[in-house]
């Protein structure tokens, strides 16, 4: 389990988080939403020891992240992480020399899903294509977690349907998912939980479907209650 | 510990990769720049003596006591050659500057993918550091090399009653730069790179303060590198601070200022580690 425990971030003298807390359990798909700088990418930041907080703590199956964690779990943010005079080839090798968990039979099943092309060379790559490397890169680590941020920005319609796929796939099953998106509606019938952010602490934490079927609302529904007042 | 070594070489032949196009780069330059020296300098004396022998009916003999012999001395004193080391010096300060900075503003965020690497992140230090000095001594490597193969070139070229018999060694030791850069003198050879390795850690460390806490880092950048540089001086003025300085000899002073650089280079590791391990941001 991924718990954060009155985690506190200040940027300057702003206050980004203040005091949030919660978790995300094996098995079940999260999804982080807020409005812009609300302060969901510095939560996932966070987790992955990627940004200091000032107070509270992180844990990972009670542990604090430490390199060796790494292996325990995947973080596939909004923007390309590898280099672009590699190939799609050369990327997955050089994850393969230095995780234990990269599985190179599923990054194979991966390229082939999305129909990338090992040889291409990242910088060649559309941004559709860029953000499938991203997510090959973190799904074929037999990670326990994973962490993704905007996994649909900027792409076209076609790719964000083969993306979604993936959260009702194999590739994320038994696995802890959390994940921020201003995409909601494509994946909102796949949610576990969703957990909204305002004014840098959890609004509110609720289940999508029994929201729908209690209050037949929408995730964007509670959105829109919240943000517009 | 295995693993983390093998971490280490495989992170280090990868930056090493990446720095390739830019060491063969500056390799190239430094061996183009010091063959067309070695070639050009012994040809223009030639040319300005054979000029003074046809316009003045000279001989020989009066062209050598009107322009001097001709000494290596004089061909590695151009532009040509210490225009590379130069170059050189400069193009690795850079590189240390940018083998960080590249991470965070490439035109991926390789940082990310560093950064969560399974590996203890001061690996990433470490490699980047050994990078840095691999590519100083392969530096150091040609420009040997390119000394020894000049002199044969400086030989070749100039008759031998017009050449003065100064040895590579000898042409070395009468320019100071050279001596930075050769090993002539083995122990202040490996002071000096001690120095510079000294350096390169601290900047490195200031490297991720900046990178750690932006603005504020950089202030206390300007003053970990003040107090660091006083600290590193310090041995030069202990005449003024102590009254018996001319007790002290000179190996005395040589060992407090390795004392003092192992100080400054443990502690820069240390924050750097914490800096790494804690602080850093994406």
């Amino acid at each position: 389990m991924i718990e954060l425990k009155d985690v506190q971030k200040q940027f300057g003298r702003k206050k980004v988080l203040n005091g949030v807390s919660f978790t995300v359990e094996k098995g079940e798909i999260s999804c982080l939403v807020g409005v812009n700088g609300v302060g969901k990418t510095t939560i996932l930041n966070a987790i992955m020891n990627l940004t200091p907080i000032k107070k509270g703590s992180i844990t990972i199956d009670g542990e604090s992240i430490t390199p060796s964690l790494y292996n325990k779990i995947a973080f596939i943010p909004d923007a390309a992480i590898s280099l672009p005079h590699l190939t799609i080839q050369e990327s997955m090798d050089f994850m393969n020399d230095y995780y234990d968990t990269w599985n190179p039979k599923r990054a194979k099943e991966i390229v082939k899903f999305f129909r990338l092309n090992p040889t291409d060379k990242l910088r060649d790559l559309s941004k559709g294509n860029q953000a499938k490397v991203n997510l090959l890169m973190g799904l074929a680590l037999d990670v326990d977690y994973i962490l993704m941020d905007e996994p649909f920005s900027g792409i076209d319609v076609f790719t964000r349907e083969q993306i979604t796929e993936v959260f009702s796939s194999y590739l994320v099953e038994d696995r802890g998912v959390l994940i921020t998106t201003h995409e909601i509606n494509d994946i909102e019938h796949l949610l576990d939980k969703v957990i909204l952010l305002d004014e840098g602490t959890i609004y509110k934490e609720f289940n999508a479907e029994i929201m729908r079927e209690t209050e037949g609302k929408s995730v964007i529904d509670v959105m829109r209650e919240v943000y517009n007042g | 510990m295995k693993k983390n070594i093998k971490a280490l070489l495989d992170l280090t032949t990868f930056e090493l990769d990446r720095l390739s196009k830019f060491l063969y780069t500056l390799l190239g330059v430094t061996l183009l720049a010091n063959l067309i020296g070695y070639i050009r300098t012994p040809m223009q004396y030639i040319s300005r003596m054979n000029e003074f022998m046809s316009t003045q009916s000279a001989t020989s003999q009066q062209a050598l006591e009107n322009f001097g012999s001709f000494s290596f001395y004089h061909a590695i004193n151009t532009m040509w050659i210490s225009g590379p080391i130069a170059l050189g010096i400069s193009g690795f300060l850079f590189y240390a500057v940018f083998i960080w900075y590249r991470e965070w503003f490439g035109k991926n965020t390789f940082a990310y993918r560093l950064l969560m690497l399974p590996i203890p992140r001061m690996t990433l230090f470490f490699s980047k550091l050994i990078v840095i000095y691999i590519g100083i001594f392969s530096l150091i490597a040609t420009q040997i090399i390119s000394f020894f193969v000049g002199f044969q070139l400086v030989s070749a070229i100039m008759p031998s009653e017009w050449l003065a018999g100064t040895t590579a060694l000898e042409a070395i030791q009468m320019n100071p730069l050279f001596m930075y850069i050769i090993p002539v003198d083995t122990l202040y050879f490996m002071v000096i790179n001690g120095i510079g390795l000294v350096f390169i850690i601290v900047l490195f460390t200031l490297i991720l303060m900046e990178r750690s806490f932006a603005l504020k880092g950089i202030v206390l950048g300007i003053i970990y590198a003040g107090a660091a540089l006083a600290l590193a001086v310090s041995p030069f003025f202990i005449d003024s601070i102590l009254q018996n300085y001319y007790m002290l000899y000179a190996s005395e002073i040589l060992l407090i200022i390795i004392g003092i650089m192992t100080l400054i280079a443990v502690t820069s590791l240390l924050v750097s580690r914490h800096l790494l391990t804690k602080k850093i941001t994406i």
